[in-house]
């Protein structure tokens, strides 16, 4: 469709710079999805990148991660990141039956079978509710309002992610006011990067402050270096095929999770992570089987979640609607001057760059990221954790998040990414976590506004 | 003193002063390659990243990461296993959808 062919080069080399770059990230044990993916994409658009070059990129980026997170839960028992903490237990199951090559192999192939479910279904769903963007638009706050308590009932700990709505919201409206009142920004202007950045770097800049904590600080010190035991490594020949990899029912209960979980593109993906996954496995009598049904299902859903939480949002309404859309996703539909919730790449692209972007970015992220996973898991992992220190990542998003929040809201807007950060932390130590933040972020003008 | 820093910092275990080295180095270079680049933007921001990454190259060469690789203690993976399908083959299907 006159697709310039030095835009389809960018578009090819972006999405393999991603699949590259999310690979090795993936693997990273611990590495929260929003604190890896937003600075980077936030950066990449503020930069003025081609905006279909730009969802190339992050379709091929999140493939990529997600394709990878759940290999160190294989081979070493520990989640690569958010997403991949359900799998956990099952991971470590299989590894302690001798059998991380297969927990892989389902994983990485359930993986593939999210992505091209979710990738059809949710172009799909995008178009089916367009009609419905200018309600969802003319009532954003109530709509963001209700959604934010539906969220907090959901989750585990909601009495408190109740009570915090209110207080998190005015302390994000308090700073905004601040920051207008001693001229740090202009008039009119709100800010949005340095709380967004905030809430995202919470959990790190409260476990890092936890060391100035006379109390905190005895039960985080460590005698020695974290053992770790890796799996060996089994061959395989050819370019895997998933579908040769699943049984049957398997494959079919990961299409079924992908199914789901990109119709539920508005919720939190680690909750239907869980729920999901652990609804069609747990009545599998055989623990391996089991293991395998639910390492599967729950990769297929993870990915499946994420796709659609940033296409159905992206291309039917413009606004940050969900956990994905609000999270690693947001900098696609808010990252001022570039793109503001006026104008982001919802106005800017067509429904066919939407397609021709995600599929070249997701084909490009399957045919390097999957050979990897299922061939050189242990390679990629023993690689990462022998050489990529935590303290080395850990100040790459430090030093992003101070940077952009400086670039800004200037000094005050790095004190007040620090203080945000604090409180944001603790909440989601409580169990507030981050979605619901995101949420109260985004309706704190409206619900502020009707205190009065 | 300099051996009891470990400690367990956001999911890792980490050198209180490595990890307190590394933030200073790796935020320092990103922000002097921010403020200090006289180009108009976005230079800044694109030297302030390169600065940050730069800073994350030698944080990672410098600083090794706090983890040892301990014997596997699994059980032995037999060949016949080593195929994919054999743990799904058995399964007779049932339903499983509720």
């Amino acid at each position: 469709m006159g697709m310039d062919p030095s835009l389809l080069i960018q578009m090819i080399g972006a999405a393999i710079g991603g699949a590259l770059l999310y690979t090795l990230i993936g693997v990273i044990p611990g590495t929260d999805e929003t604190a890896v993916l937003a600075p980077i994409f936030l950066a990449f658009a503020l930069l003025g990148m081609e905006p279909r070059v730009l969802l190339c990129c992050f379709i091929s980026a999140i493939v990529a991660k997600k394709l990878t997170d759940s290999i160190p839960v294989a081979v070493a028992g520990i989640p690569g990141g958010v997403m991949a903490a359900p799998m956990a237990p099952h991971g470590v199951f299989l590894k302690s039956k001798g059998l991380p090559h297969v927990s892989i192999r389902k994983m990485a192939s359930g993986s593939v079978i999210g992505t091209l479910v979710a990738i059809p279904f949710s172009l799909v769903l995008a178009k089916a509710l367009t009609p419905l963007a200018p309600i969802v638009k003319a009532y954003v706050g109530p709509i963001f309002f209700v959604g934010t308590i539906f969220l907090a009932l959901m989750t585990r700990e909601r009495w408190i992610s109740l009570f915090a709505i209110i207080p998190f919201a005015m302390l994000i409206q308090g700073l905004q006011y601040l920051y207008r009142g001693l001229g740090a920004v202009p008039e009119g202007k709100s800010v949005f990067i340095s709380f967004f950045l905030a809430i995202t770097i919470g959990p790190m800049i409260l476990s890092m402050l936890e060391l100035l904590v006379s109390k905190t600080r005895k039960n985080l010190l460590r005698s020695g270096p974290k053992e770790i035991s890796l799996a060996p490594e089994t061959p395989i020949k050819g370019f895997p095929n998933p579908f040769r990899i699943l049984s049957k029912t398997e494959s079919l209960s990961a299409i079924g999770g992908s199914l789901i979980g990109s119709a539920a593109f508005f919720m939190s993906p680690c909750g239907m992570t869980v729920l999901i996954g652990e609804a069609f496995s747990s009545r599998i009598k055989d623990p391996i089987k089991r293991a395998c049904r639910a390492v599967s299902t729950m990769d297929a859903l993870t990915n499946a979640t994420y796709i659609s939480g940033t296409l159905v949002p992206l291309i039917a309404l413009g606004i940050p609607l969900g956990g994905m859309a609000l999270g690693p996703a947001r900098p696609l539909f808010e990252a001022p001057p570039m793109f503001t919730i006026d104008h982001n790449l919802h106005h800017i692209l067509t429904y066919s760059d939407f397609a021709i972007a995600t599929v070249i970015g997701a084909a490009i992220a399957l045919m390097i990221t999957y050979p990897i996973a299922i061939k050189y898991a242990r390679r990629t992992s023993e690689f990462v954790f022998k050489h990529i220190s935590h303290e080395a990542l850990m100040s790459l998003f430090f030093a992003l998040v101070v940077m952009l929040a400086y670039r800004d809201t200037g000094v005050i807007g790095i004190c007040g990414v620090f203080l945000v950060a604090i409180v944001g932390g603790m909440l989601n130590r409580w169990g507030v976590h981050l979605g619901i933040q995101f949420m109260i972020f985004y309706c704190s003008p409206w619900l502020v506004s009707h205190l009065v | 003193m300099k051996k009891a820093s470990l400690a367990e910092v956001w999911e890792d275990t980490v050198d209180v002063w490595d990890l307190l080295k590394s933030l200073l180095m790796c935020t320092s270079i990103c922000m002097a390659g921010y403020i200090l680049t006289p180009l108009d933007p976005p230079f800044p921001l694109v030297i302030g990243l390169i600065g940050a990454l730069i800073g994350f190259v030698l944080s990672a060469l410098l600083i090794k990461p706090k983890r040892v690789f301990v014997e596997w203690k699994g059980e032995s993976v037999s060949a016949n296993e080593t195929g994919s399908n054999e743990t799904g083959s058995k399964e007779t299907g049932r339903g499983d959808k509720q």
